[in-house]
């Protein structure tokens, strides 16, 4: 009897406390680091199908089916961009960036099959990525330097508003593209990244993106980010252009 | 195609032309002391920072290891092989690598088929934009070290290549994964970075010109921080490839004033050079 009556109690509690309580729980979980911010370090990794195409796809030979990651279900193109969509999506196998083993620009880098981990520390926050050993500088707290600069993954600038690191990223290529779909953008390209816990072992991974050349108006992406638990996870190796025609020792050594 | 330390190279030929020794066999990085300097919050010695290699030190630009000398750079400058410092980088009596005498044939080899490439692989990795492994990135290249709780990450900017080292005691990788930069699993001995490497592929050489080593690599590398410098030396064990045990040197110097952003490099995505050595043998960009 006694039990039942604790049980209702707890339940009462719980009840009672709602959502407000798990965003405590959840804010008690953060790890943080010795200056106070939320600590990312850690390998994380996405669980979805965004690589292939961020909008809503089924199934087709070597491709998954998968939910989009759009906000809203589709991208704003401008009318005069669709053919060009179309034409990236026909010649992809050998135009695409992943057929050419190239970087694969910001935020598709974040969203690619392999695991990447941040390196946190006050100035900088490095993102070392096992997708062809991309390694990322966030500056912490700093300006974009001056334009007109065409990088592949762009000029990272970051600061914290409250619990959130956001990123703000330019001075794109028009190279990349968003997905192995032909979504894609031009040199005008900005992102926002927003990066916040929902608890200790998942990110909120929201992007905000803006291209006057390409879309009618800024949209958005958003997915978990799930962080590698098993004990001593790494970040290996995926340099697809060394592959092939490598030195190798001669047969029988 | 790039020819890192060209430059460097022309430079050093002008300004230290003296500084040739042979006292190979001599120690070089003071003994292992304690650390009194700044901690980390883990406890770490704080040696965080920007390092730039020390070429005078080096004694010579790593070409080639054991020769030191640059063709193209003589064939550029006019000046003769012995107007170039001899490299003191390998430790060992004679500054020669000890290769089992089937390895010395095939270094050999290596070099002739770098200056005749018929095919791909004959070329340096690193001309072609793919990575150069450990431990040559390390004997290389300047160095930015980074450290949180229970790593330290070595960053390569002329690459952008991160290392990361484990301070922790996790498991080994299987041996069968290998990697261009290896596994890395470091301890602190004082004021000195104590680091075992294995997991190595055989992709990647010690320099431009050939010196190799088997994917069974193993090496010891000590990270000695000695006020603001950094004395480097890996030994490399290889008993496929050589006959014993050996160690290079080099020396860094911390940069103690503005250091400049790492910014992207892209190296293999602006890479046209082999499409013309080779063509027909590499994908057109």
């Amino acid at each position: 009897m006694r039990h039942i009556r604790l049980f209702l109690e707890v339940l009462l509690v719980v009840f009672a406390a709602d959502t407000v309580a798990l965003a405590q729980i959840a804010g008690q979980t953060v790890p943080r680091t010795v200056d106070g911010k939320p600590d990312l370090s850690g390998i994380w990794q996405v669980l979805n199908s965004a690589a292939y195409d961020i909008e809503d796809h089924a199934a087709k030979a070597g491709v998954p089916a998968g939910a989009g990651v759009v906000v809203g279900g589709e991208i704003p193109y401008q009318p005069s961009a669709l053919a060009q969509r179309k034409r990236n999506y026909e010649n992809q196998t050998t135009e695409d960036t992943d057929a050419k083993c190239y970087l694969p620009g910001v935020p598709r880098i974040t969203y690619m099959p392999y695991p990447f981990r941040i390196i946190q520390t006050p100035e900088r926050i490095d993102i070392s990525y096992e997708y062809v050993g991309a390694l990322r500088h966030i500056f912490m707290n700093t300006p974009h330097p001056r334009g007109p600069i065409e990088w592949w993954m762009g000029d990272s600038r970051g600061r914290w508003e409250g619990d959130t690191l956001v990123v703000d990223v330019v001075h794109f290529n028009d190279q990349t593209r968003f997905d192995k779909a032909g979504n894609f953008h031009s040199e005008m390209l900005h992102v926002v990244e927003r990066y916040s816990f929902i608890d200790a072992t998942h990110l909120n991974y929201e992007v905000t993106i803006e291209d006057p050349k390409v879309f009618t108006r800024p949209w958005k992406m958003q997915m978990p980010l799930y962080k590698r638990i098993e004990s001593a996870p790494r970040v290996l190796e995926y340099y697809c252009y060394g592959f092939n025609d490598v030195y190798t020792l001669p047969a029988g050594r | 195609m790039r020819f890192s330390g060209l430059l460097v190279a022309a430079g050093l030929a002008l300004a230290a032309p003296a500084l040739i020794s042979a006292q190979s066999a001599q120690r070089l990085t003071p003994p292992t002391a304690e650390w009194t300097g700044p901690r980390t919050s883990d406890g770490q010695p704080d040696v965080h920072g920007s390092y730039a290699k020390d070429w005078i030190g080096a004694r010579g630009p790593n070409f080639d290891l054991e020769e030191g000398q640059d063709p193209e750079e003589m064939r550029a400058t006019g000046r003769k092989p012995e107007d170039f410092p001899k490299p003191q980088m390998v430790r060992t009596p004679d500054g020669r690598i000890p290769y089992q005498p089937w390895a010395r044939q095939q270094r050999i080899e290596n070099r002739r088929n770098f200056f005749n490439p018929t095919e791909l692989w004959h070329l340096d990795s690193n001309a072609r934009c793919l990575p150069m492994g450990f431990p040559r990135e390390s004997l290389d290249q300047g160095t930015e070290i980074i450290q949180t709780p229970g790593f330290v990450f070595f960053e390569y900017p002329y690459n952008s290549v991160v290392r990361t080292i484990y301070l922790d005691s996790r498991a080994p990788l299987n041996d069968r994964v290998k990697l261009w930069y290896g596994d890395s699993h470091g301890r602190w001995e004082g004021n000195t970075l104590v680091v075992e490497g294995r997991n190595f592929n055989e992709h990647g050489w010690y320099d431009t010109y050939g010196n190799f080593h088997s994917s069974d690599l193993q090496i010891e590398e000590r990270f000695t921080f000695v006020g603001t410098r950094m004395y480097y030396d890996v030994t490399s064990r290889d008993p496929r490839v050589f006959s014993q045990p050996w160690t290079a040197h080099v020396e860094f110097r911390k940069n103690t004033g503005n250091v400049d952003e790492p910014w992207e490099t892209a190296c293999y995505e602006g890479e046209r050079d082999t499409q013309h050595i080779f063509p027909g043998k590499t994908p057109p960009k």
